[in-house]
């Protein structure tokens, strides 16, 4: 099975754009958020095992939470960026579940930064498989979104 | 009348209450927790007249909220705002005595759609 990269932008974008007022626009493939960076994960488990994971440019997260948090983007904290970060993960991670088979359900957020991102990135092994991936940008801060399947 | 929004994110409560704000609910007393069991205290204190609440939370879900408030013979009006929008949660939320399912992301429009049969809308 595999995930489209067009159901994965599709979503993305409604996300970004219903939650967060702002527009997206296709990114260069094979490019990533690099550091400073942070990446949020959903885990998925049911009838289909897997994860969601969200990777940002770190101001483009910082942004996202100025406006959530409705504060100036130099007063969002680390605590408001993961926190936004994470719900936007889950957000995606919900709309994507709808492409997967039998009945399942979404852990709660993890969010890392840094030096912390080794451990969520424990499933990038030989025992998950890619199924999709999208790269995208907002006003050239760049933001990519994958799904892994647990082999 | 009194809203409960239950949920772990403080930004998704944040845009849950705007939203409702925007949608013309801002006459009402709008109040915050932060997952079930928080939920469970303020309801017991102060009885809201509708809980709005996430589905996936740490420490007591939103499902687990809504059968303790029904296993208590709680009648409160009670919505979930989630991601977990599939119709299999849909109709788990239902059967467990929800009145709705607003799944994220969501707009201005599909609050007043939803909530205008469960509460009165101002301006």
């Amino acid at each position: 099975m595999q995930i489209p990269e067009s159901a994965i932008i599709r979503v993305t974008e409604e996300v970004w754009s219903s939650t967060l007022g702002l527009s997206l626009t296709p990114g260069a493939r094979g490019t990533t958020a690099t550091d400073p960076a942070l990446v949020g994960r959903i885990l998925i488990s049911g009838a289909w095992r897997g994860a969601v994971t969200l990777r940002s440019a770190e101001p483009l997260a910082q942004r996202a939470a100025a406006i959530l948090n409705d504060v100036p983007a130099a007063d969002a904290t680390l605590e408001m960026v993961k926190d936004t970060l994470g719900e936007l993960t889950n957000i995606i991670a919900g709309n994507l579940k709808g492409l997967m088979p039998g009945l399942t359900q979404l852990s709660l957020p993890a969010v890392a930064r840094g030096d912390e991102r080794a451990a969520l990135a424990a499933f990038e092994t030989e025992e998950t498989k890619l199924l999709g991936q999208a790269a995208l940008a907002c006003d050239g801060q760049p933001l990519q979104v994958q799904v892994w399947q647990w082999a | 009348m009194k809203i409960l929004v239950v949920d772990d994110s403080k930004a998704m409560r944040m845009i849950v209450i705007r939203t409702l704000r925007q949608a013309g609910f801002g006459h009402h007393t709008l109040e915050e927790a932060a997952n079930g069991v928080e939920a469970l205290k303020a309801i017991e204190a102060v009885p809201p007249d509708l809980v709005l609440s996430d589905w996936n939370m740490p420490d007591m879900s939103g499902i687990e909220l809504l059968r303790a408030l029904r296993g208590r013979g709680s009648t409160i009006k009670f919505g979930f705002v989630t991601s977990e929008g599939s119709e299999e949660m849909r109709t788990r939320a239902i059967e467990s005595g929800a009145s709705f399912l607003i799944a994220k992301p969501f707009t201005v429009e599909s609050f007043q759609k939803v909530l205008s049969n469960v509460i009165e809308a101002r301006g």
